[in-house]
């Protein structure tokens, strides 16, 4: 049985500078059966951490037909803790198997004692924080024998003892590590809206070299009195606001890799597989105006 | 302790306990009057998600107690057993033991064993891929050695054994509409959950298979498994038994007695 | 070990062995394009219910202090010692 799968022709690692789209267990069987044109598919590492079974098999098909992104939610880089060895050793051994063309993780912590929150809590922003941030990718960086992207979270709360800017906090993160950066567009504007921190101001520090990956997805607003909280739910198609955002970053940075995340309230893969259109129609739009311009 | 640390850990104490922040941890946040607002998205984000994980490992146990009660539950299970690991795939492990230290639950004695089934389920989705057993791995063992090996297991094999009638509640339970009723006069009942190939199976078995298996699973050698076999249950025909199941993937492996 | 149970038991085995080429048994591992049961992955980054949600609210400041109200097919099994159990 096994054979008959790695038999198959293998997509190239490499993820193209095209949209992918989160990879559900709903639309695996669509994905296998009508082989959709799309880019590339981005999963999360901890769901096929099993020993065997029915996910890792559905992977290993997919994977022939598609390059992936690992997206890590996992490795807890913000936290005080020491890194989880185990965890990463499991990391690595999916990277060596699958061969992603991309591999990544949050700016966020999720374990304060030995267990472990499962959510990406925000960071404290100083200066201890940032060589522990720094030392923590340069150790999952060795393990994985290959550079990484740290994505920018959605957060809803901010520390009074935070006295470095996100945006100079990420970019110093990813500069002295070596690392790259995931921009998750969305998460930009959750956030922004989120602290009333200015979107350009925070846009100012990200160069194009840093970028090698874009994020994109729905958010939910909840109002509380007179304020509103944007909360980063997954759960709906990508809003206009974040599109215009979207297409404001890829004039900046040029034609990055771009995901449609879906986690909550999942369409149907036709339905998914049409924001993956709209942001790849934006994507050549850019390609050509970076033509016309460059001539 | 670092600052980062105290924080980090007093942000950790405040999530997993049902009461409000302390007010040192208040205090470090930003405040716009809704400090406390943002600190329960967070709050919540701990107690729902992962409840949600532990809602996809146990369907039957929240369709026999309902969503609002496993809801209720699942927020105790969160508190007081936190996922010590990153991969949330066997999230729920101590769940069975959690329903049966609940006073409330005591009557609803089945409850603890048809989690049993589920756990396993999920345990057995995720095992390592294994070959079954072989027609030449068994003939290439003489006759007379064969009941001086060990025969053993699909490594996904879980095996259940209840007071209760817990297949049947299982069963009956894999779809929102049934209405079938089922009397606990049914009595005891032995399950096996295993993955030969691709999909989970979860078969009833006789008293007498029931401990032939566990007896196989933990190494003693088939004619030993057989006697204890036997001696619980005398109805148990290994010959009927075997000639069903020995090449249905739930074995793996046959080894002579070293 | 008795010498009933070893023949038994190898006469088990033996009988096995040979019906297995008829009794078509063996697991079905050969299905094409069958990759099993697609259950979701449990991890993502998503936001989970924001401010509007019973995570905190079900429990009181006392903590602890929750109500079961058991409304499910728990309802539909019967007997046995419930009634012992009163």
């Amino acid at each position: 049985m096994n054979e008959a799968i790695t038999s198959l022709r293998s997509a190239p690692a490499r993820v193209p500078s095209r949209a992918g789209a989160g990879l559900k267990a709903v639309h695996y069987q669509t994905i296998i059966d009508e082989q959709p044109d799309i880019g590339w598919f981005e999963i999360h590492p901890e769901n096929y951490m099993g020993k065997g079974g029915a996910p890792l098999r559905y992977l290993e098909r997919i994977r022939s037909d598609y390059p992936i992104s690992m997206h890590s939610v996992g490795t807890s880089l913000g936290s005080h803790l020491p890194l989880d060895r185990t965890h990463l050793n499991e990391l690595k051994q999916l990277v060596d198997r699958f061969q992603p063309g991309l591999v990544s993780e949050h700016l966020s912590w999720s374990h304060g004692y030995e267990w472990y929150t499962n959510d990406l809590i925000p960071l404290l922003y100083t200066k201890e924080s940032l060589n522990l941030v720094v030392e923590h990718i340069e150790q999952v960086q060795e393990t994985l024998q290959r550079k990484i992207l740290i994505e920018n979270p959605s957060s809803y709360l901010q520390f009074k003892q935070s006295d470095i800017p996100e945006q100079e906090f990420l970019a110093e993160a990813v500069k002295r590590s070596g690392a790259g950066l995931l921009l998750d567009v969305n998460n930009v504007y959750v956030s922004c809206k989120n602290h009333n921190w200015d979107i350009e101001e925070y846009l100012s520090p990200i160069t194009r070299e840093m970028v090698g990956e874009i994020h994109l997805a729905g958010h939910a607003i909840q109002s509380l009195g007179d304020q509103e909280l944007l909360i980063d739910d997954h759960g709906s198609p990508v809003c206009t606001a974040v599109w215009e955002l979207y297409r404001h970053c890829i004039d900046r940075l040029g034609e990055v890799p771009t995901l449609i995340e879906r986690d909550s309230n999942i369409p149907s893969f036709a339905e998914l597989q049409k924001e993956v259109q709209f942001a790849e129609h934006y994507l050549r739009a850019n390609q050509e105006v970076d033509r016309v311009t460059t001539r | 302790m670092s600052p980062l640390a105290e924080l980090q850990q007093a942000f950790c104490d405040a999530l997993i306990s049902p009461k409000a922040p302390s007010e040192s941890l208040l205090k470090e946040l930003v405040d716009d009057g809704l400090a406390l607002q943002r600190f329960n998205v967070y709050r919540n984000n701990f107690i729902v998600l992962n409840g949600d994980a532990l809602a996809d490992m146990y369907p039957v146990i929240k369709r026999l107690i309902g969503e609002e009660a496993f809801r209720v539950l699942a927020s105790a299970y969160v508190r007081q057993h936190p996922p010590q690991e990153r991969a949330l795939l066997l999230y729920g492990d101590q769940f069975p033991g959690f329903l049966e230290s609940i006073p409330e639950l005591s009557e609803l004695p089945y409850l603890a064993d048809v989690a049993r089934i589920e756990y396993a389920w999920t345990e057995s989705y995720h095992t390592q891929d294994q070959d079954n057993l072989s027609e030449k791995q068994v003939s290439e063992i003489a006759t007379d050695k064969l009941g001086e090996c060990q025969l053993l297991p699909h490594p996904s094999l879980h095996c259940i054994s209840s007071a209760f009638p817990i297949y049947a509640i299982w069963q009956t339970n894999q779809s929102d509409d049934s209405t079938e009723s089922i009397s606990l006069d049914q009595g005891e009942s032995h399950v096996i959950v295993l993955r030969p190939a691709i999909d989970v199976e979860v078969r009833e078995v006789s008293r007498g298979a029931y401990h032939f298996l566990k007896q196989l699973q933990s190494g003693n050698s088939i004619d030993q498994a057989y006697e204890t076999a036997n001696e619980l249950d005398d109805t148990f025909d290994p010959g009927r038994f075997l000639t069903k199941h020995l090449f249905d993937g739930t074995f793996y492996q046959i080894t002579p007695s070293s | 070990m008795k010498k009933s149970t070893s023949l038994l038991v190898a006469s088990a085995i033996t009988t096995a062995l040979a019906m297995a080429p008829m009794t078509g048994v063996h697991a079905d591992t050969e299905k094409e394009k069958c990759y099993g049961v697609a259950k979701a992955g449990k991890n993502d980054c998503k936001a989970g219910p924001g401010t509007s949600c019973a995570g905190s609210s079900t429990v009181d400041a006392q903590g602890n202090a929750w109500m079961l109200v058991l409304k499910g097919s728990c309802e539909k099994i019967v007997g046995g010692s419930l009634a012992d159990k009163g």
